[in-house]
């Protein structure tokens, strides 16, 4: 059989499969998380899972393990779909899939251990991070490499999304983690002091810019139109605004710095860099939402796309309300309190995540060969479960912020603080109930979808992989 | 009831401004007034210690500033639903376009009742039903009132929900900045 005429997926169904596993151990932690917000005694005092090693488990599982495992997965079939060819190297591709595994796997268990470098989202020690950037390349080839021989002459938007995420997050990886090793499990960073910090955010904000967002709007821009079944309203913006997303991006790290010891003007510039970032941000929600227009009967016969629509509406409130909080009259309210913690889960839940469930509800019937999937009521609850816990998880964390800001800053009449830190720890109490049952909400949902999935596998007749043929390219687009 | 409702508003004579002038107006009056009585007589708990007072000028500047923000709101998000209904909606006048911001508006508006016990938790728990509420309100008035299919309204919902919400958001963080220059609690900045 000549392989070269079919595609290959049998490390995207892998690396979906995965997604949801670790949907579903990262979610907990982050449930587990919240218990002990509320009820401190769950830690039964054993070290591994105290707040202060299951808080970095919980972030990197969701971010690396859940979100790059579907950002890799979503790349390896969509890139090969919109360059009508198959993967560069399947066999590394397969590298990838399971090196990430293992890397992720091995990254956030040595947390728990107690191993970490203290770098928010960058925790991971030096081994780790030198497996990790060696998987990461790799990726980066299967990447490029299927682009390089590609059949199709134009290179579709959502490739140059993930392009940016696998160069970017290189660059960072590397650049933040720079250090001089002097046992297996510790090592010096080479900055210290402000620019250690400012390097560190360099890396956060650009975490969240080209991970959780170049990333996913690439899986986006490959789902959205083909589950509306029409092209993208205006091509021309896609690309003008990646490139202003881009090239905004890279300066606002400073913003999670507000009033400390860097410069002045590197504030200044993170915040007004913040606030143009709206643009690039809001052209693409606008974009979307007129190339969904047409589609008007989608949204009732297919559930995926439900979850689609509504994480545009997600992607608008979090980058709206990003740069809001990089005013630094509002930052100094809102820093330090739930409010950014709210801030993160409208993004991570409300787009994030709801973008890679419509995806994968999307895919997976296609790829088990499926004619669709199990139970699009299931689909449903699901959806209703997901956007209720979201919303109650935001609401709550936006009144406990607030309070929590405001209780930070009240003097008295004689300049004194109105509050001490257990006064505010014990207002927010019921707030962090409020986020739990909200966040119990969202894990259920997500159980609710892995085994919705699993059914749909479960019914399909056909042996894994699904063989499908790569088309004929369109004449006039050849290479 | 509610779908009767919303079919009957459809189905009357009226014209923008009587429904304003004879009903929003009164309506929005709510919300600043019980925020007056609220914060200058009870003061806004936040869960724990004294609440915080307002003096009188600072109340009364403070109601008069939020009663103008809910009214330019109001008008602000007809505007926006008349601009969305070229896409979603192209039968629908500016006159249907007031009638759904009165009809999504009007839980908001009497649950300001709320605003006369200021307590932070108090809100959440009393808002939370009401906000979903009118969440449904937007859905179940927008194909009806603006003339379009069930499909397309439910784009038009999402939208103008993401709207609302945003620019909720915006109300909280043009807060924050108040308090920073020293209006409202008296904060050590
Ligand atoms: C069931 C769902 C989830 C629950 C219950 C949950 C809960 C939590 C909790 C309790 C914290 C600690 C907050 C604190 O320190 O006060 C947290 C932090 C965090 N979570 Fe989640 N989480 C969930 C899902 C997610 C997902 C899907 C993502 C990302 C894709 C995510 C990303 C984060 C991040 C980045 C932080 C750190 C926030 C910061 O430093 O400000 N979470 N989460
Ligand atoms: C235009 C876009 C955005 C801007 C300008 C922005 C800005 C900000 C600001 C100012 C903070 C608070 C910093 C602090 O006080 O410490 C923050 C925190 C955060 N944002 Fe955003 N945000 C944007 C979009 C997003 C999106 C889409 C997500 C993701 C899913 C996200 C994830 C986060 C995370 C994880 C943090 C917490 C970082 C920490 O651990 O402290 N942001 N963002």
């Amino acid at each position: 059989m000549n392989k070269d005429i079919y595609y290959t997926d049998s490390a995207t169904v892998f690396l979906i499969f995965c997604t949801m596993i670790w949907a579903i151990i990262g979610m907990s932690a982050g449930a587990y998380l919240a218990s002990e917000l509320v009820m401190p005694w769950l830690n039964f005092d054993i070290a591994e899972i105290t707040f202060g090693r299951l808080r970095p488990f919980h972030t990197n599982a969701v971010i690396f393990g859940f979100g790059g495992s579907a950002l890799i997965a979503t790349a390896f079939y969509s890139v090969q779909r919109t360059c009508h060819v198959r993967l560069f190297s399947p066999k590394l591709a397969w590298v990838v899939a399971i090196g990430w595994q293992i890397g992720v796997a091995v990254g956030v268990a040595s947390l728990l251990m107690g191993y970490t470098s203290t770098k928010e989202y960058a925790e991971f020690e030096w081994p780790v991070d030198v497996a990790v950037a060696i998987v990461w390349v790799s990726f980066g080839i299967v990447f490029f490499g299927t682009l390089a021989t590609r059949k199709i002459r134009p290179i579709y938007v959502s490739n140059w999304f993930y392009g940016a995420l696998i160069i970017v997050i290189a660059m960072l990886h590397i650049v933040n983690n720079l250090a001089i090793p002097y046992s297996w499990t510790q090592a010096y960073p080479v900055y210290e002091g402000a620019q250690d910090a400012i390097v560190q955010w360099w890396y956060g904000h650009n975490a969240v810019g080209f991970f959780l967002t170049a990333g996913f709007l690439g899986m986006f821009y490959y789902t959205l139109p083909k589950q509306a079944g029409r092209p993208v309203w205006s091509y021309r913006l896609s690309v003008i605004a990646f490139w202003a997303f881009v090239y905004t991006y890279i300066w606002v790290g400073p913003h999670h710095l507000h009033y400390t010891s860097i410069p002045d003007w590197l504030m200044t510039v993170a915040l007004v860099m913040s606030i143009i970032l709206i643009l690039p941000s809001w052209a693409t929600m606008l974009n979307a939402v007129m190339t969904m227009s047409g589609a008007w009967d989608k949204l009732r016969t297919d559930p995926g796309m439900k979850f689609v629509v509504v994480s545009m509406i997600f992607y608008a409130l979090s980058t709206f309300e990003g740069p809001m909080l990089a005013i630094k009259s509002v930052n100094v309210i809102s820093h330090y309190t739930d409010w950014t913690v709210g801030h993160v889960h409208s993004g991570a839940l409300g787009w994030n995540a709801f973008v890679t469930f419509g995806t994968i509800y999307f895919l997976v019937p296609k790829l088990v060969g499926a004619t669709g999937l199990y139970s699009k009521r299931l689909a449903n609850i699901h959806f209703w479960l997901a956007l209720m816990g979201v919303l109650v998880y935001i609401v709550a964390l936006w009144a406990s912020g607030v309070a929590q800001g405001i209780m930070n800053l009240a003097i008295d009449d004689y300049g004194q603080l109105s509050y001490s830190f257990v006064d505010i720890m014990l207002t927010t109490i019921p707030y962090h109930w409020m986020r739990l049952a909200g966040g119990l909400m969202f894990l259920s949902g997500a159980l609710l979808m892995t085994y919705n999935l699993y059914r749909t596998y479960a019914m399909s007749k056909h042996n894994l992989p699904v063989l499908v043929k790569i088309p004929k390219v369109h004449p006039g687009n050849e290479i | 009831m509610i779908q009767k409702s919303i079919k009957y508003l459809a189905d009357s004579q009226y014209s923008p401004a009587q429904l304003f002038f004879g009903f929003s107006f009164w309506l929005i009056l709510i919300p600043p007034v019980s925020a007056f009585f609220g914060m200058h007589y009870h003061g806004w708990s936040l869960g724990i210690g004294d609440p915080i007072l307002l003096s009188l000028t600072e109340s009364i500047a403070i109601a008069i500033f939020y009663f103008l923000a809910l009214i330019a709101g109001f008008f602000i998000t007809a505007l926006t639903i008349k601009w969305m209904s070229t896409v979603y909606a192209p039968k629908a006048t500016l006159k249907d376009a007031f009638a759904v911001v009165t009809v999504v508006t009007t839980p908001i508006m009497l649950g300001g009742i709320a605003h006369l016990y200021p307590s932070i938790l108090f809100h959440v728990i009393v808002l939370s039903p009401i906000f979903a509420l009118s969440g449904y309100l937007i859905f179940a008035s927008i194909p009806v009132l603006l003339k379009t299919d069930y499909d397309r309204g439910i784009f038009m919902g999402c939208s103008l929900f993401g709207f609302i919400s945003t620019a909720g958001i915006s109300l909280l963080g043009i807060s924050a900045i108040a308090w920073v220059h020293g209006i409202g609690p008296n904060l050590g900045v």
